[in-house]
């Protein structure tokens, strides 16, 4: 075979395609490093983890708590990984910035987290609490994520009673006895029904008498479908007679 | 240029064999969402996320007490429940601080000896955990008043919703 010394532009030319096939594999692999199949969870073999997010409120104050925990091992191949569990909880309305993050890792493996906030409320008040909590493993990715974001309405409602009482219940050790109370709502015409359409309060009956009107206090969440109150009654304030209606928090 | 190519392939291969997973905001498989199904949070889990809230150190501060407080009034318990209740929960906390110490220091000590630290491991260690959160709940089941332990129960169930659990599929 007759051997033919190539010409300066034939050897440009191999160069120029070499050239080319480097870039298209770079930019292939670098694609294929971005967008390669996610398995995390497989990998990430010996790991439990929970969260939980909490409100109640008193005495005109939100309290919040974010709860991350569990048994996290990070484990790939048989060997064991840094972990980082993180647990943040933040305030997301303007003025307020008092959301913290915690982090734990990598040496203790059963992670307890947990993130507390308490912020003044008045009636009508939307605090709008975000909740995020996490247990990411550096070469396996995320374990477990979860986040909550529900603003919560504190929610004021004034009641009358109707003197009628349930599920009574007497402390056997201070005699103090506890009734639901039925009652109306005591609202304007503009805030009837009222977000916290109460039917009843649990208050005391003896040896303190139950009062005529309340003013009761709880916190909604917002859930997309509307406000739900899960406390119904976080507190019911005893009031003097008679009382004029009041303007309820009406918000729906 | 072959040879080239065929080398390309090969590390494009194993590149691909040999890139862990990215990391990227997800669901892991057997992860339960309480707010969408609330009865799939086992009792247990749900009263040791509770209780793990509720309980505050014996030298809490006034605010911690506070915040202990708000709680306990949505339980709706009597004053002698409560103040059970409050005696328990201080004892599970010294508790459970003394589980987390003890597992904590039995992994290093296991890595220190060449123990593995896997799926047997893992198991023993929340079946220790999970014993204490039911202890507690057989303690209370005994000295809180029935209509306090239905209060009681009935707001664990309630706060399923804000819980969200999850275990690896080999757990």
């Amino acid at each position: 075979m007759e051997h033919r010394p190539e010409t300066p532009s034939g050897i440009e030319e191999k160069e120029k395609i070499k050239m080319i096939k480097f870039s298209s594999l770079l930019v292939f692999l670098v694609a294929l490093f971005a967008f390669a199949p996610k398995s995390a969870w497989a990998q990430c073999e010996y790991a439990t983890a929970d969260g939980y997010y909490t409100q109640a409120v008193a005495n005109f104050t939100l309290h919040t708590s974010v709860v991350v925990e569990g048994q996290v091992i990070c484990s790939y191949n048989g060997m064991e990984h840094t972990y980082y569990a993180t647990n943040t909880l933040r305030n997301r309305r303007t003025g307020y910035n008092v959301g913290y993050t915690q982090n734990e890792g990598p040496t203790a493996n059963y992670v307890s987290l947990e993130n507390d906030e308490s912020v003044p409320v008045q009636p009508d008040d939307i605090v709008d609490f975000s909740g995020e909590s996490q247990v990411w493993c550096p070469i396996m990715g995320y374990f477990f994520t979860t986040s909550w974001n529900w603003p919560f309405h504190f929610a004021y409602t004034r009641v009358a009673s109707l003197g009628t009482r349930s599920n009574c219940s007497t402390d056997p050790h201070t005699g103090i006895t506890i009734c639901d109370l039925n009652v109306q709502t005591w609202c304007t015409i503009a805030t009837t029904p009222p977000d916290m359409n109460l039917t009843e309060v649990r208050v005391m009956v003896s040896p303190i008498p139950p009062s005529s009107f309340y003013d009761a206090y709880g916190v909604g969440v917002w859930t997309g479908s509307g406000y739900y109150f899960n406390n119904l009654t976080s507190y019911a304030i005893g009031l003097s007679s008679p009382q004029p209606l009041a303007n309820c928090t009406k918000t729906h | 240029v072959n040879s080239m190519n065929r080398i390309f392939v090969v590390l494009l291969v194993g590149l691909f064999l040999a890139v862990p997973a990215r990391s990227q905001t997800q669901v892991a498989p057997g992860t339960v969402d309480g707010s969408k199904s609330p009865e799939l949070i086992p009792d247990n889990v749900a009263y040791r996320l509770v209780f793990v809230s509720l309980a505050i150190p014996p030298n809490a501060t006034a605010a911690q007490q506070r915040r202990q407080g708000a709680f306990l009034a949505r339980i709706g318990l009597n004053e002698s429940d409560s103040l059970v209740l409050l005696t328990k929960l201080s004892s599970f906390y010294t508790r459970y601080a003394d589980f987390r110490k003890h597992e904590n220091d039995a992994a290093d000590q296991a890595r220190g000896t060449g123990v593995p630290i896997d799926g047997t491991w893992v198991r023993l260690s929340i079946q220790r955990r999970d014993a204490l959160v039911q202890s507690v709940r057989d303690e209370l089941r005994t000295v809180l008043s029935p209509n306090g332990m239905n209060l009681l129960d009935t707001f664990v169930q309630k706060e399923k919703r804000g819980m969200t659990i999850a275990s690896v599929p080999s757990m």
